[in-house]
């Protein structure tokens, strides 16, 4: 189409705002969204996601603040005229039109000649592999089959940006995992800019070139999937992608070594940190992912390491998942691959073991004093 | 314990063939003298004839009559239902109050006697410089089937989901070519209901057509009450009356059987079906499940 061919398809949101009476939904919303790239939305229901997705879309109207593609202003574009298509959650597929003809809806619209509508249509719903359905209505059409004709139908027209409203949400795990590659596939072969709104933490970080964490309307923290998980900015990014280890501690001042901060986590315990914000003083929570706590037999010498009790042993096949009780007072979680040796099968609750809690693997989280951290809602 | 079962079993049936005999008796009472040689209904019924229905057919004034409720009645179905269908889309964008106080407002013809919109609408007429006429009929009964076309869109256009719409526009169309495209034809079965629902509505009427009907010109219930005080013209009346019903079960046939056509269309489930739908349900089996569209 002659309006997308100009678009390269980079998004910003500035400042988007969106109130629904007192309601704040989208909470003065900052992102820039490269052209290309798979973008995720990742955030609780409710958090405001895919209302941003939908003034993007151009079905909710900013209160304030503006959404420019590649530099334009769309916001007194109807959806209707923006280079911008949706795939919805529901599929909202067209019962009462063929596989073909629901395809083609949006190149009919836009006054696409007869024979190229039926060339394109036909090329996408290769890309798709759903050529052999054409001409079957879509209620009779399995789940997965019917995401994947919401999904040529919005890519036939070459938006400059696609938008997924949980594509994936109503289908299976199974199925879920299998279209999850798929989508990510589909968008490195054609292109264009996917902005992807999930809850679903596993599914963001297996798809997205880049994740924004939403949370009440606002944009806890965007960056890659490796420097959230890693590099979690604050304890709702850390503990709602993963399973993290959240402790309350306070940080007295340097570490010994110099690079890092020692961290009371008790009046008894103290560990050397690395990781976040070290410059810190007084009181925080410090992280631990489950799989970077060491756990080994009472007694074992070293530094950062506390005496524990095993509180609970979760078989999980190829791993196992430890709660733990630490000396410090803190109750957390560790996952241990299963070796197979003689430790690992003793384990068992009640267990006396001692807590590896390595320097590296440990963050001070900056701004976020006890208490504050809110549950997803 | 069983005993009172089966005779409340017993009870049941009783009540509910008497039930079907007290509703369809009337009809089939019609039926009968419509075809009987006596000018008079009484039994014992004296002879199969089918003159009563040529004779009526030959009185101008009661097919006149019959074609005058036929036709109010369909340009009124054609009115209500397309106002039906917008004040339906009005509503399922109001909220709270401000939606029940506009239901309410829309569905107050049901609960006000037809006889005192008769005389207020008879009164507006006058006030406004007109008289009575069939378009003054048109228009009360276009009010009084109003709340009928509502009931049976609005149901239809809250089941269908509403990013239907916004795919349309998603992907080009104008809110009107989005209604034009996606809407209107999923609401199909629901606007053949409520056309039906309103005509039969209509052609029924009798206070409303009593009082703004021009002289001279009576719709059919008009003419059927006074011509009640002529019992030469009984037989007739009665001859037309099987007719009606004759046709009202046809309609009710034709649309039921019209909306399950469309119905099917509207899913897919074709002539040519069985063997789609076994493959669809194979692709279940492996591990996918069909979405049941709404």
């Amino acid at each position: 189409m002659a309006t997308t061919a100009v678009s390269t398809g980079q998004l910003s949101l500035v400042a988007l705002t969106k109130h629904f009476g007192s309601v704040v939904a989208v909470d003065d919303i900052n992102l820039e969204i490269p052209a290309g790239g798979f973008f995720s939305l990742l955030g609780p229901s409710g958090c405001g996601k895919t209302t941003t997705l939908r003034m993007i879309a151009g079905f909710e109207a900013a209160t304030s603040g503006q959404v420019l593609l590649d530099g334009q202003d769309i916001a007194g574009t109807p959806p209707s005229k923006r280079p911008v298509n949706t795939v919805f959650q529901s599929y909202a597929l067209f019962p009462h039109l063929r596989v073909f003809d629901n395809v083609a809806f949006g190149l009919r619209r836009a006054g696409v000649a007869k024979a190229d509508v039926k060339r394109r249509v036909g090329e996408v719903l290769e890309l798709v592999q759903l050529s052999s359905y054409a001409s079957r209505k879509p209620g009779l059409l399995s789940g997965g089959q019917q995401q994947r004709v919401a999904l040529a139908r919005a890519l036939v027209l070459q938006p400059a940006v696609l938008l997924l409203d949980e594509p994936l949400g109503a289908l299976d795990a199974k199925l879920r995992r299998q279209l999850q590659v798929e989508l990510k596939q589909l968008q490195n072969q054609v292109g264009i800019t996917f902005v992807y709104v999930t809850h679903d933490q596993e599914e963001a970080l297996t798809m997205s070139d880049r994740i924004a964490v939403i949370n009440q309307g606002k944009v806890e923290q965007a960056a890659s999937p490796q420097d959230l998980y890693e590099e979690p900015a604050n304890a709702f990014v850390a503990d709602f992608l993963g399973v993290s280890n959240l402790m309350d501690a306070t940080v007295a001042g340097p570490s010994a070594g110099g690079n890092g901060a020692e961290v009371r986590l008790s009046d008894n315990f103290s560990v050397d940190v690395r990781g976040g914000d070290v410059g810190h003083r007084g009181q925080a929570k410090v992280v631990i992912r489950p799989e970077r706590i060491g756990v080994e037999p009472a007694g074992s010498p070293g530094p950062n390491r506390l005496p524990g009790l095993l509180t609970n042993v979760v078989y999980h096949g190829s791993s196992l998942q430890l709660a733990i009780q630490l000396a410090s007072g803190h109750a957390v979680t560790a996952v241990v691959p299963n070796s197979g040796d003689d430790t690992a099968s003793a384990w068992s609750p009640g267990t006396a073991v001692a807590c590896h809690l390595p320097p590296t693997g440990l963050r001070v989280l900056p701004g976020s004093p006890a208490g504050e951290q809110e549950q997803p809602g | 314990m069983r005993l009172t079962t089966r005779l409340g079993a017993a009870g049941l049936a009783v009540y509910f063939w008497a039930f079907v005999v007290f509703l369809f008796a009337p009809l089939v009472v019609l039926l009968i003298f419509s075809v009987n040689k006596s000018p008079t209904p009484t039994l014992p019924l004296s002879g199969f004839t089918t003159k009563w229905f040529h004779e009526a057919f030959g009185n101008g004034t009661l097919t006149g009559a019959l074609v005058r409720s036929i036709g109010i009645a369909l340009v009124a179905a054609v009115i209500a239902t397309a106002l039906g269908i917008m004040a339906s889309l009005g509503l399922l964008v109001l909220r709270g109050r401000a939606a029940a106080l506009a239901l309410t407002v829309l569905l107050l013809p049901l609960v006000v006697p037809y006889i005192c919109l008769a005389v207020g609408l008879l009164i507006l007429v006058q006030e406004v410089g007109a008289r009575p006429s069939l378009a003054a009929v048109v228009l009360g009964h276009s009010v009084i089937v109003l709340p009928f076309a509502i009931l049976v869109i609005m149901p239809r256009l809250r089941s269908l989901d509403p990013s239907m719409n916004e795919a349309a526009q998603d992907l080009g169309a104008s809110p009107l070519a989005a209604l034009r495209l996606i809407t209107l034809p999923l609401l199909a079965p629901a606007l053949v209901s409520s056309a039906i629902i309103c005509f039969v509505t209509s052609f029924d009427e009798f206070a409303i057509a009593s009082f703004l009907a021009p002289s001279g010109q009576p719709t059919y219930p008009v003419f059927l009450y006074a011509s009640a005080r002529t019992p030469a013209l009984l037989p007739e009346v009665i001859a037309i009356g099987a007719l009606i019903i004759a046709g009202s079960l046809l309609l009710v046939v034709l649309a039921e059987g019209g909306r399950r056509w469309a119905e099917r269309r509207l899913v897919g489930q074709t002539a040519a079906a069985p063997a789609e739908a076994q493959e669809a349900k194979d692709d279940q089996s492996s591990g996918e499940f069909a979405m049941v569209n709404g």
